[in-house]
């Protein structure tokens, strides 16, 4: 405890001498940054969408900064492990962390011995994305024509929806524990390891429906059908499926990832990382790749980013009490 | 006759020259990560991810195939020559490759892995081009109830793999599914026998287990004893050659390895290492004389190495025609597709038959160009052998430290392969066999799992494990062998 005490400690007077060396002298940082090369860590296994997102990016970004960017990926944990490990890591630049709606937003509030705290170990540097996710029937539920009449079914017969999700205390069992109160059903959870597991049992009729961001494809070829998107309006790459809300459900939802860097970055260096990403999510190839994939992307300003993290660190925390995910 | 013209559409992407080429970069270095103990597949194929959106993606897309069916023959060599199980599914081929090694027969044993893998794989490919959209309905007829039952049958087979004392590998198979309850519960979140460590959050690191129980507890032991009795063979391309009676019995126990190892590719997480096991246990009972098997028996080698290639290759059924990705590997597989705006998924092949076909043209290809590749390689590796061992152990330690490192980047996992190296040894001194521990450990978190989401989709109703068909099949085979060998028994 004392050493976060005064890991936290010093990372303040960094940041207040970095405040002051703002106004003092502007140019001094970004002329020497970076130096070498600089590392993304990733607290997930490779092959994921926050891998893939970050991949994407760290060619362009590489580029604009002239020297290589490294993704690190620091699996473990539900991504806690990856991101402590940043939170430890110097403040100098060299070291960057995505984060996203799990480990910046909801573990805090899931996870009693967390060893990072989202605003007081980081800093924000931009938001990369805002996911919509899709709630998708599979063979099971068939005769479901659209929300309303999921909901009118479930009044019915309690015991009439089994949902699956990437697992406990995952975006997306959080996202259908929310849908769930505000429709006033039952609904009985089914975890799974991730969400490729999760979508293979609802393509095969195990359980009946599920909210998730990775079924788009699915619901294109026709395996899986669309009830609802969980984003404030209708997405590009399903513009015949209505909103939640358009149903009478007054539930807006969205993932999100973002660049974070430990806490007392050089604000001259946290500019310039927002400065590049914010221009290279502006590329219309880049645009064009992450619409593919239903990946909304988002920049902005780091304050924009940060003003988005505490809203959400109080909008989740309410949602993971609601849904009793709380544990260890 | 649509298979024919099909194959060659493939063949017309992938024997090109620039598709050769980059067929050749994937098998050797996958091959090359095989070898080394630990290091799999997977940080090759994410290190090489981004040079993917440079070239053709059926060009990329055959590179990292390769990667990770090269890794599958690469893998033997160190389970082979220095009893180190690189992956789960190599632990099996250390039960009789090491033992040949001893006997001065490592090239014999090398040679005919790479022979059995290419069969299997062989075997593997020929049903993905023929039957892979039929196939993946197979994969979506198992649910949580028949998992759960396949897996007890292969738990069952596991209690049979360690030797004559069943109840010395009984209480393995204990201790291997205690030991698989370390992590993070998938039911409820919680985490159990974790003692405050993130490192062990998702469970114990299986390579480690797996290294440590059967590798470096062998170096411990050899150190300790000072008994490294290995005999050196002079090396000439014939000694690597197998009798004609070997032959003999190599031939069936690789038809029977691949038949396992490709059923068990088309089920999206059953992996590997199970089809392994189960491919030996079946050797195991199929053979007259059972009790020549953990001394360097040739059919217990080949019909598992046969066994998980044909899984490598088989694996790609559901990762492209369902989007499943079977393990970590293959995940990374579908991101590099859809990095592509390519989707796996059931419309895949008809939306891009060219890069299908291509793809399945490139395995035979990579094939080949992996036995070419391996089999100069035995007489290099063989002569490894003869370094002195105060020499070669201390670089083997390293490398696995290395290699266990590499999968988490995390320090624990080498304090872990290092105290399960002592327990390995302590339990080989006491005649409890290494092999039952590691398929109990694999199988561990699976079958709770399973068994906990079938009881909670049947609201607590047992009967769901009898009523599917699957599930209940399975179940009866435990039972009618259990009853084979209690009354076998009798007599």
């Amino acid at each position: 405890m004392t050493r976060m005490l005064t890991i936290t400690r010093r990372a303040l007077m960094l940041a207040g001498t970095a405040a002051f060396g703002l106004s003092a002298a502007p140019a001094l940082a970004q002329d020497g940054w970076p130096q070498q090369p600089v590392n993304i860590i990733v607290p997930y296994p490779p092959g994921g969408n926050t891998d893939l997102i970050a991949r994407t990016l760290a060619e362009p970004l590489s580029e604009v900064l002239g020297q290589p960017v490294v993704i690190e990926n620091r699996g473990g944990a539900g991504g806690t492990v990856g991101v402590g490990e940043a939170s430890r890591a110097e403040p100098d630049g060299y070291t960057l962390v995505v984060g996203d709606i799990a480990t910046m937003g909801i573990n805090p509030h899931v996870y009693d011995n967390l060893v990072y705290d989202p605003l007081e170990d980081f800093d924000p540097v931009i938001q990369i994305t805002s996911i919509p996710l899709v709630m998708a029937v599979g063979p099971r539920l068939e005769e479901v024509a659209d929300l309303p009449d999921l909901i009118a079914r479930a009044k019915e017969d309690p015991e009439y929806i089994d949902y699956a999700s990437a697992g406990v205390g995952t975006a997306q069992h959080l996202a259908f524990e929310l849908f769930r109160s505000l429709a006033g059903i039952e609904a009985l959870h089914i975890p799974y390891q991730g969400s490729a597991p999760a979508r293979t049992a609802l393509m095969s009729g195990e359980v009946g429906v599920m909210i998730d961001g990775t079924v788009v494809p699915m619901i294109k070829d026709g395996t899986l059908r669309a009830l609802a998107v969980t984003s404030e309006e209708r997405v590009a790459a399903l513009p015949d499926v209505p909103t939640v809300r358009e149903q009478g459900v007054d539930m807006v939802y969205t993932s999100w990832h973002g660049i974070m860097a430990p806490k007392g970055t050089d604000p001259e260096i946290i500019e310039t990382v927002n400065g590049a990403l914010d221009e290279i999510l502006g590329r219309p190839d880049i645009r064009e790749r992450f619409e593919a994939l239903n990946i909304g992307l988002v920049g902005g300003s780091p304050e924009d980013f940060t003003a988005f993290v505490t809203e959400q660190a109080g909008t989740l925390g309410e949602l993971v009490e609601m849904s009793g995910a709380s544990r260890n | 006759m649509e298979l024919l013209s099909n194959l060659a559409d493939g063949a017309s992407i992938a024997l090109s020259w620039s598709a050769i080429f980059y067929c050749f970069i994937g098998v050797s270095l996958g091959m090359v990560v095989g070898v080394l103990p630990g290091i799999g597949p997977l940080p090759a194929i994410a290190m090489l991810l981004p040079l993917t959106f440079y070239i053709e993606p059926s060009e990329a897309i055959i590179m990292l195939a390769g990667i990770y069916y090269g890794g599958q023959y690469g893998g033997s060599t160190a389970s082979i020559l220095l009893n180190l199980p690189g992956t789960p599914a190599a632990a099996v081929t250390c039960l009789e490759g090491y033992p040949m090694a001893r006997n001065g027969r490592a090239s014999v044993a090398l040679f005919m892995t790479a022979i059995a893998s290419l069969v299997g794989s062989m075997v593997g490919i020929v049903l993905v081009a023929a039957f892979a959209p039929v196939l993946a309905r197979f994969a979506l007829e198992f649910g949580a109830a028949e998992y759960f039952s396949l897996m007890v049958f292969a738990l069952f087979a596991a209690a049979a793999v360690g030797g004559s004392d069943m109840l010395k590998s009984l209480s393995m198979v204990v201790i291997g599914l205690i030991l698989g309850i370390v992590g993070q519960d998938v039911t409820s979140g919680i985490f159990r026998f974790t003692f405050g460590l993130p490192a062990v959050a998702d469970g114990l690191n299986i390579v480690a287990v797996a290294m440590g129980v059967f590798g470096v507890s062998e170096i411990i032991s050899t150190i300790a004893m000072r008994s490294h009795s290995t005999s050196f063979e002079r090396f000439t391309f014939s000694t690597m050659l197998p009798t004609r009676e070997e032959w003999r019995r190599s031939v069936p126990a690789m038809g029977r390895g691949s038949a396992i190892g490709a059923v068990a590719g088309i089920l999206p997480g059953a992996g590997a290492a199970m089809a392994s096991f189960m491919a030996y246990a079946v050797e195991l009972r199929l053979s007259r004389v059972p009790q020549l098997f953990g001394k360097g028996r040739i059919e217990g080698l080949t019909a598992p190495e046969s066994a998980n290639n044909a899984t490598a290759q088989a694996a790609f059924i559901p990762t492209l025609t369902l989007g499943v990705p079977g393990d970590a590997v293959m995940a990374v597989m579908i991101g590099a597709l859809m990095i592509h705006g390519i989707t796996p998924g059931p419309t895949f092949i008809a939306e891009n038959p060219t890069m299908f076909w291509g793809l399945v043209v490139s395995f035979f290809v990579g094939n080949l160009l992996l036995v070419l590749l391996n089999i100069p390689f035995v007489g290099i590796w063989t002569r490894l052998l003869q370094v002195p061992y105060n020499a070669l152990f201390p670089i083997i330690l390293v490398l696995v430290s290395i290699g266990v490192y590499s999968i988490n980047s995390s320090v624990v996992d080498i304090y872990l392969v290092l105290g399960f190296g002592i327990f390995g040894l302590i339990m080989a001194r006491l005649g409890f066999p290494p092999a039952p521990l590691v398929l109990a450990f694999i199988l561990s978190p699976m079958m709770e799992e399973n068994f906990r989401r079938a009881l909670l989709l049947s609201r607590g109703d047992f009967s769901t494990f009898v009523t599917s068909p699957i599930s209940a099949a399975f179940l009866g085979l435990c039972i009618v062998g259990l009853l084979v060998m209690v009354l076998s028994r009798k007599m």
